[in-house]
């Protein structure tokens, strides 16, 4: 094993890890992000594989394949986290708005 | 809904005006509407100039949002607020003068005449108001027109005049989720939804040097643009 193949699985196991225990608690992104951890490892022992899959779809290299697929994640986390950002901002609006009537001054009447 | 009488109390009327860091001019904008015996609720949406300690004197309903959340937030806030208080009808005021206070009679009238659910004044019904608008600002509004009008299929003749008038159940089918200033196309949004009548009154709008600079930039309506469409997709 190349040094570089220990260096990477090693972080992908301490990612997942990370990812495991402090972030999404839900069943189904539990098992995509183990079966993701477990892709990037057997493509890290086995670095043709990308490649094989690549030209199975018709592109050059496996480099070129994982980059396209990055792009498209990278997209599709962008726009989960926009929703989420939306989400956040309107609880923040509601709380805000509720402090705001909760603590209304009507006009004091003056004679 | 409660039926309208015609010579309805002036307080039942609740002026809505949302406030960001406005200053002095909002207290002179207050000062010029006491007369006609509105209700008026200022919506302080986070100012750090000092609001409250300009408005503290004034005879207005005062509420103030903890932190800055943007104009069509701050609206929100009020609309609830005046809902709560009984409010008969609701009009959005701008804090910085350049609705002429002349203009909500008008902006009322064809409410209580029953001809529609929802008023906005427009700066393009009538060639004279026309001219007082600078040139540059026109160009950029008959823009906004026609992409408000694609976007939410109502076609204005004039588009992000936040000068509107709404009667208490109109008020209550409505609610603006987006903060900014995309808030006016939501407005539209949100009318046709609930299938309230529209119809436009004509009203001059002041362009005084302080509303010119504190007004949107023409950069920013790109940004509205990116907010609005985002909104439409997401």
């Amino acid at each position: 094993m190349l040094p570089i193949q220990a260096i990477l699985i090693a972080l992908l196991v301490l990612i997942g890890g990370i990812y495991l225990t402090a972030l999404s608690s839900r069943l189904v992104s539990r098992l995509a992000l183990l079966s993701l951890v477990a892709a990037g490892v057997v493509c890290v022992i086995n670095p043709n594989l990308t490649t094989r899959i690549a030209h199975r779809v018709g592109v050059g290299r496996g480099t070129d394949l994982l980059l396209y697929l990055f792009c498209l994640a990278s997209v599709t986390v962008f726009l989960k986290l926009y929703k989420k950002n939306r989400a956040i901002e309107e609880k923040l609006t509601e709380v805000a708005r509720q402090v705001a009537l909760q603590g209304a001054q009507a006009p004091h009447r003056e004679a | 809904m409660r039926q309208p009488s015609p010579e309805c109390v002036q307080s039942r009327v609740f002026l809505v005006i949302p406030a960001y860091n406005e200053g002095r001019v909002l207290a002179s904008t207050i000062r010029g509407l006491l007369p006609y015996g509105y209700s008026i609720v200022v919506v302080d949406d986070g100012s750090s100039d000092g609001t409250t300690a300009i408005l503290k004197d004034l005879p207005v309903h005062y509420l103030r949002h903890p932190v800055n959340l943007g104009q069509g937030a701050a609206l929100q806030t009020g609309m609830d607020y005046a809902l709560a208080q009984g409010a008969e009808y609701i009009v959005h005021f701008d804090a910085d003068g350049q609705h002429p206070a002349e203009g909500i009679p008008s902006l009322l009238a064809p409410i209580r005449r029953g001809e529609c659910d929802v008023a906005v004044g427009s700066r393009f019904l009538d060639p004279e108001n026309v001219k007082l608008i600078p040139r540059g600002r026109r160009i950029l509004l008959r823009g906004a027109v026609v992409i408000s009008g694609i976007l939410t299929n109502l076609w204005l003749s004039d588009a992000h005049n936040g000068f509107r008038a709404l009667p208490r159940a109109a008020a209550q089918k409505l609610r603006l989720h987006e903060n900014g200033f995309a808030h006016a196309t939501e407005f539209l949004d949100e009318v046709r939804r609930a299938k309230l009548r529209l119809q436009e009154v004509p009203v001059a709008i002041r362009y005084t040097d302080y509303s010119q600079a504190k007004g949107q930039p023409a950069s920013n309506s790109v940004n509205i643009l990116i907010d609005v469409l985002l909104r439409k997709v997401l």
